[in-house]
């Protein structure tokens, strides 16, 4: 497993993106047919799987989980500030010639909105003081940027906030349907490659634990003693003089997963307390 | 917390206006959002997660998330394109911050102006980045690239693609 850099050589744009939503990233295909790519831009040289998750692997997932996360939690605040701004406009003839704002539904929607989003910027708070002060390391942070639960949480909050704020209320009061965009952007979000899934998975492939049984790879279990010894960063040239089949180092998905799950189980928990404390209200 | 707010500095009032203004029109055409790039370039946008003694902003991971929370709060495609070039540098600024200095000449080439796109979505690979379907072939001096990489935003400006391929 290699990450790398490409030449143009041997390499061909598909335009296929034609898509619902972030149509302006232009995410065309890239067909490499024979690239050549010299060593000096080869990065890395690790085992393929879990067992090849260096810093700079699991630096990919911590950089790139918390950024989407604050770009749909962005998309998100926006949606919400178009439906707070058009139902200030739009009137009801149910209410008399009020506004819409004066509808007790779109009270209560508006009011989730805002309660998600408090919600969201303590996560985002709590996360970047970890990521900054506290200088947790890397690698777990990594595993718990993997669970992508927050960014899955984000592109619920932003269809529901587009869902409840009002996209037929804003419709004739705001002429370029930017929070219909909204709706279609964060929708398309669901398409992409990478998902919540993708950390059950890999205990399934792991072999260790059926799936929904990830309690006891948490617990106890190879992976807990095996923590301790995750390989150092395999640099160049060493890296590069390993063959392939060559010994895997000693740490595998059993070393990784115990953290991802136990971050996923403690978002569900923190999240459930949240919603418990504001039911009783 | 240590979080350094600096979005007056780069992303201005004026900026993001501009860049909001023209996110209709790019999603109704389906076009790359060239002019957007262009201004965030000469801004120094790009570089913002680049060391400075590389000549970048030296921003960390938690300060780019406010910066990018910002600008996609403008233009959400646009935040989301740019980020594949900001987890490129931010990676290797991360690892040259803890004495890997194994991607400095990524840092050097983004210095000098180059767009690293992430060629990591494959169709059939549910677990990008760590498996890859695309195939890499050992040859003199290197390595020949062969697979389909798909989602990987930037197309019409990236000059450098950084993927994966598993060795065959």
């Amino acid at each position: 497993m290699r990450s790398c850099r490409a030449t143009r050589l041997g390499l061909q744009i598909v335009e296929t993106w034609d898509t619902m939503g972030m149509r302006a990233t232009r995410s065309d295909d890239t067909v490499l047919k024979g690239a050549f790519v010299p060593d000096r831009y080869i990065a890395r040289v690790v085992p393929a799987g879990f067992a090849g998750a260096d810093l700079f692997v699991l630096g990919i997932f911590a950089w790139a989980e918390p950024t989407f996360g604050h770009i749909y939690a962005a998309l998100a605040q926006r949606a919400r500030d178009l439906a707070v701004a058009g139902v200030q406009q739009k009137t009801s003839v149910a209410l008399g010639g009020r506004t819409m704002a004066w509808n007790p539904m779109v009270q209560h929607a508006v009011a989730e909105m805002d309660i998600g989003a408090r919600r969201d910027q303590r996560a985002r708070r709590a996360r970047r003081r970890r990521l900054v002060d506290r200088r947790e390391p890397r690698r777990q942070l990594a595993g718990q940027a993997r669970r992508r639960q927050i960014p899955r949480r984000r592109r619920r909050q932003a269809r529901r906030r587009s869902r409840n704020g009002c996209l037929g209320w804003n419709r004739d009061v705001q002429e370029d349907g930017e929070l219909e965009r909204l709706y279609a952007t964060c929708g398309a979000a669901d398409f992409i490659p990478a998902n919540s899934a993708i950390a059950h998975e890999s205990g399934r492939q792991d072999g260790a634990q059926p799936a929904g049984r990830e309690r006891s790879l948490v617990r106890s279990g190879p992976g807990v003693r095996q923590r301790r010894a995750l390989p150092a960063l395999p640099h160049l040239p060493a890296a590069l003089s390993n063959p392939p089949g060559a010994a895997r180092p000693r740490t595998s998905l059993r070393a990784i997963t115990p953290r991802i799950l136990t971050a996923a189980r403690l978002h569900h928990l923190l999240a459930s307390r949240i919603w418990v404390r504001k039911r009783s209200m | 917390m240590a979080v350094i707010d600096q979005t007056a500095s780069i992303l201005s009032t004026d900026l993001l206006a501009r860049v909001a203004s023209r996110a209709a029109a790019y999603d109704r055409d389906n076009r790359f959002f060239q002019e957007d790039f262009d201004e965030l370039k000469a801004a120094g946008y790009l570089l913002v997660g680049v060391p400075k003694a590389f000549g970048g902003g030296g921003l960390n991971l938690a300060e780019i998330c406010k910066l990018q929370a910002t600008l996609a709060y403008a233009a959400p495609a646009t935040a989301l394109a740019v980020n594949m070039h900001l987890c490129w540098t931010g990676i290797a600024a991360d690892l040259h911050r803890g004495g890997d200095h194994s991607l400095d000449w990524l840092l050097k080439e983004a210095a000098a102006g180059e767009v690293f796109a992430a060629g990591h979505g494959e169709r059939g690979n549910d677990l990008p980045v760590l498996l890859s379907s695309a195939t890499a072939e050992r040859v003199s001096g290197g390595y020949r690239f062969n697979g389909h990489k798909i989602f990987g935003s930037l197309t019409p400006v990236w000059t450098r693609l950084g993927t994966r391929m598993r060795w065959t």
